[in-house]
């Protein structure tokens, strides 16, 4: 072989002007190729890396809760991010998603915006925005003196007739649906570096926070960074691990019940009443007075026997728990109608079962200190367990169905489908959805939430490419599309191989017959021609690929001024291109594979010429 | 004989004067059930609402639109007749279901309270029968409640000051300036959470109906938006009761053809 390698090797360069042309044309398809897929790769990655990542994070972790009001609300948002960074390594940042839709009146202008609160952080105000400042000083941005200092685009702020120091009044809806309106201070105006960036107003996070109804403690979805990321599994995976770790604990406080002047220390819990619950219900609890049935009534609660005797309470009597908030001074009370006794083996001590309608309604708004400091759960005196919780472990998916399109009249859960005991009649803090891998499985998930009833937060750990995978769809079609074009290229480049090849041979042919002659087999007479294409296409690919590297690097040094949805591909006015290394080997070793495939049935017919004929051969 | 009083006398007069009007005092509580009950219809209703909207720069636009309403469940249906570009579409609400018709697409969507009724700024929460009483306390200012007897152009009426003590109404506080004889409101202002008048309202014509007072023409002036306003009326006022099946969805993609 090694002979057979030379002698290719020595023909190549014996027809220098015939292969260095065949070697230009592989080299421009090559050329294409790679600057083609560069350029896909390059949009992908902007879209991602340099949009979406900022407008969601790599992973997002978002707690919904299904009243009457719209907003995302993470309530403890301290706990959430410890959790968090306790099980995620690489984390670059966490940040607070704070935005609404509003609409701002500036001079004599109106218009509709997203305001967007960002933290004053070094990053934010030199790196991203201070590079392209119009006007105006964004070091205000964090200055307490000025009345909520903004800043926009200056595309945005022609819209609004306004300029620094002018003030835009916007009006809109807080996270519980009250009207809100507020001034801003214009404190500078940019240059938007993608289409994205013009549309938004940006806000400092703690004041827009405080205007949209947001306690310090709380937050709205959680975005995560992530510092260093080569390949997207690898983010799946970690949302994968961060979801397992999220599950959530039983929803209830340790408080004082009290009926009338008699009151003791009580555990109040909610419970779930579809008729999934009411079963287990059933089954666990043994009733003394009343009925379970009724605990769907408004303000229905089932109380043990142990803390009835305690506070005298019968079936009917309004109690009232009370507790001490975990961010509050001020005790938190709710009243409940008993409509029950009851007895039970698993759930021991003084116990009050509240409908989780009413419940959620006081819970929520003051989150109950946790007992267990670690996890910061709430943990509910059971007496025994017959199953274990799953702990660390991914919870069962629920079998797929297909998503109903009648509404049902009941009350529905996002639960899993199958309880075993009491203990999942329970309410949780919250449910923790599925995780989705595509954007058509996220919209389905958001489809089927939106029909449920349920009046608990709903938590959802999803990553920024399930949430576009559009954009890696876009970049799969992008490539696809280079890939074909090259393709039926190359399909023309190799003819000329073919027909380059077939000349060669025919005016090879007494050569052919010598080295036939003299001992050389059939098979190394192939390979020699094989192998002078792989070197043809090796080099020429290669070149192919240098030249391409540096076309891309000089049209990356354009200035390219780009307005609208040409932005989204333009970064900082720069092209940008990402080859990728396995993709460049993958590409030289197809063309190699190729053109040796093309060489081969010409070769062959040459090796299967007899060393006779080809001796007597005569041009 | 004994003297004429005269001290005594005073004394009971001023003593019948201030306990008289102390009798007579009215609150902002009262005046609030008062509202409540005058507003409290008990029967289902049906009407045809015609709005007009102005907005700068965006000239007027007429919606019209028929209203159905289920006193038993407070189940409503809206079905909108104009302008063309929402002709066919509709709302539904029953109990905890709350659905957008789309008349091109044929498709219901579940949709929540907050969500705005056929691009004007009405709500679905704006439907919902709840009490003033519940959403409402008056505001109070050292400890003595922000009322007043005042003129609203020749009428007497009360204003006074009220703040929600629930956080899922849309304006926080409003003033309310309502007639001293019969209570019917006559003038709103409502306030954004920061304290910023948001709107103007005022009732200019009322009907009744079954002993029940129903607006029959308003103003809306958007005083966050200079130059914006909305004229409301509402005409073809039925309170006979109503078929169960108009409250389906069946009926209201039935009735957007």
């Amino acid at each position: 072989m090694k002979l057979n390698m030379m002698i290719a090797f020595r023909n190549l360069i014996r027809q220098k002007k015939r292969n260095i042309m065949l070697g230009i044309a592989i080299a421009f398809g090559t050329m294409i190729l790679v600057m083609a897929t560069s350029f896909a790769s390059g949009i992908t990655d902007t879209l991602f890396n340099k949009i979406i990542v900022y407008m969601t994070g790599h992973i997002r972790v978002s707690i919904t809760e299904k009243m009457k009001y719209k907003e995302l609300i993470t309530r403890d948002k301290d706990r959430i991010i410890t959790i968090i960074t306790n099980s995620i390594e690489g984390i670059d940042y966490i940040e607070e998603e704070i935005t609404t839709f509003s609409s701002g009146v500036g001079n004599g202008k109106s218009e509709l915006f997203p305001l967007i609160g960002v933290t004053g952080t070094k990053g934010f105000l030199d790196e991203y925005i201070g590079t392209s400042i119009v006007e105006g000083n964004p070091g205000d941005y964090t200055n307490k003196d000025i009345e909520n200092p903004i800043l926009l685009s200056a595309s945005k702020a022609k819209a609004l007739n306004v300029k620094v120091n002018d003030i835009v009044r916007v009006k809109f809806q807080t996270i519980y649906g009250q009207m809100q309106s507020a001034r801003l201070t214009v404190v500078a105006i940019y240059e938007p570096g993608n289409e994205f960036m013009s549309f938004v107003v940006y806000l400092d996070t703690d004041s827009l926070k405080k205007l949209m109804g947001y306690k310090n403690y709380e937050s709205g979805a959680l975005k995560i960074a992530l510092k260093k990321v080569t390949d997207p599994e690898d983010v799946v995976k970690l949302a994968d691990d961060l979801h397992k770790i999220l599950q959530p604990g039983i929803a209830g406080y340790y408080g004082d019940v009290q009926n009338g002047n008699k009151s003791a220390r009580a555990t109040v819990i909610g419970v779930s009443t579809n008729s999934n619950a009411q079963k287990l219900l059933k089954a666990d609890l043994t009733i003394i007075a009343g009925s379970i049935e009724n605990i769907v009534d408004d303000n229905a609660a089932l109380i043990s026997e142990q803390l009835a005797k305690k506070i005298n309470a019968k079936v009917g009597n309004t109690i009232k728990g009370s507790y001490i908030p975990k961010f509050e001074k001020i005790r938190a009370s709710d009243k409940y109608v008993v409509k029950g006794i009851f007895k039970s083996e698993i759930l021991a001590g003084d116990i009050v079962l509240a409908n989780e309608n009413d419940f959620f309604k006081t819970y929520y708004n003051h989150l109950p200190k946790a007992l267990d400091t670690n996890s910061g759960a709430f943990v509910p005196p059971i007496a025994k367990t017959k199953i274990d919780e799953p702990k660390g472990k991914h919870p069962p998916r629920p079998p797929k169905r297909r998503p109903s399109r009648r509404p049902n009249s009941k009350s529905e859960e996002a639960k899993p489908a199958t309880p075993k005991t009491v203990i999942d009649a329970l309410s949780r803090e919250w449910t923790l959805q599925d995780r989705t891998r595509t954007s058509d499985e996220f919209r389905r998930k958001m489809r089927e939430l939106s029909r449920k009833k349920w009046k608990g937060a709903s938590m959802d750990v999803n990553t920024m490419y399930e949430m576009a995978d559009f954009i890696i769809q876009f970049e799969g079609a992008l490539r696809m599309i280079a890939f074909v074009m090259v393709m039926i290229l190359f399909f023309i480049i190799l003819i000329g191989v073919v027909n380059t090849l077939r000349m060669s041979i025919r005016e090879r042919t007494r050569e052919i017959g010598t080295i036939r002659a003299v001992g050389m087999q059939k098979r190394d007479v192939r390979q020699t021609f094989i192998f002078e294409n792989l070197f043809l296409s090796f080099f020429a690919a290669i070149s192919g690929t240098i030249v391409a590297l540096i076309l891309m690097w000089i049209l990356s040094l354009l200035n390219i001024e780009a307005k609208g949805m040409l932005s989204l591909i333009i970064v900082d006015n720069h092209l940008h291109f990402l080859p990728k290394i396995g993709s460049l080997i993958f590409y030289i070793l197809l063309i190699m594979g190729v053109t040796a495939l093309t060489a081969y049935f010409p070769a062959r017919k040459a090796a299967e010429l007899s060393a006779a004929d080809a001796l007597r051969h005569y041009e | 004989m004994q003297k004429f009083n005269g001290k005594i006398v005073l004394l009971a007069i001023v003593a019948l004067f201030v306990f008289g009007n102390i009798a007579n005092a009215i609150t902002v509580k009262e005046i609030m059930n008062k509202l409540d009950d005058l507003m409290d219809q008990r029967s289902d209703i049906s009407a045809k609402v015609s709005m007009t909207q102005k907005k700068v720069g965006q000239g007027t636009k007429n919606i019209e639109s028929f209203y159905y309403r289920r006193d038993s469940d407070d189940s409503f249906l809206i079905i909108m007749t104009a302008p063309a570009t929402d002709k066919g579409n509709g709302y539904l609400r029953v109990g905890d279901n709350f659905w957008m018709y789309r008349r091109n697409t044929r498709t219901f969507q579940h949709i929540n309270r907050d969500e705005n009724i056929g691009g004007t700024d009405m709500k679905g929460g704006d439907f919902e029968k709840r009490k003033m009483t519940e959403l409402y306390a008056p505001v109070k200012k050292d400890g003595e409640e922000n009322l007043s007897e005042t003129m609203l152009g020749k009428i007497p009426v009360y204003r006074f000051e009220i703040k929600a003590i629930v956080n899922d109404v849309t304006y926080p506080k409003q003033i309310y300036w309502v007639r001293k004889d019969n209570f019917l409101p006559l003038k709103v202002q409502s306030f954004s959470l920061s304290g910023t008048l948001m709107q103007t309202s005022y009732y200019l014509k009322y009907t009744t109906i079954e002993g029940k007072y129903v607006m029959l023409k308003g103003i809306f002036i958007d005083e966050f938006e200079k130059g914006n306003k909305t004229i409301m009326n509402l005409s073809g006022i039925s309170v006979k009761k109503l078929s169960d099946h108009i409250f389906t969805k069946a009926y209201l993609e039935s009735l957007s053809k």
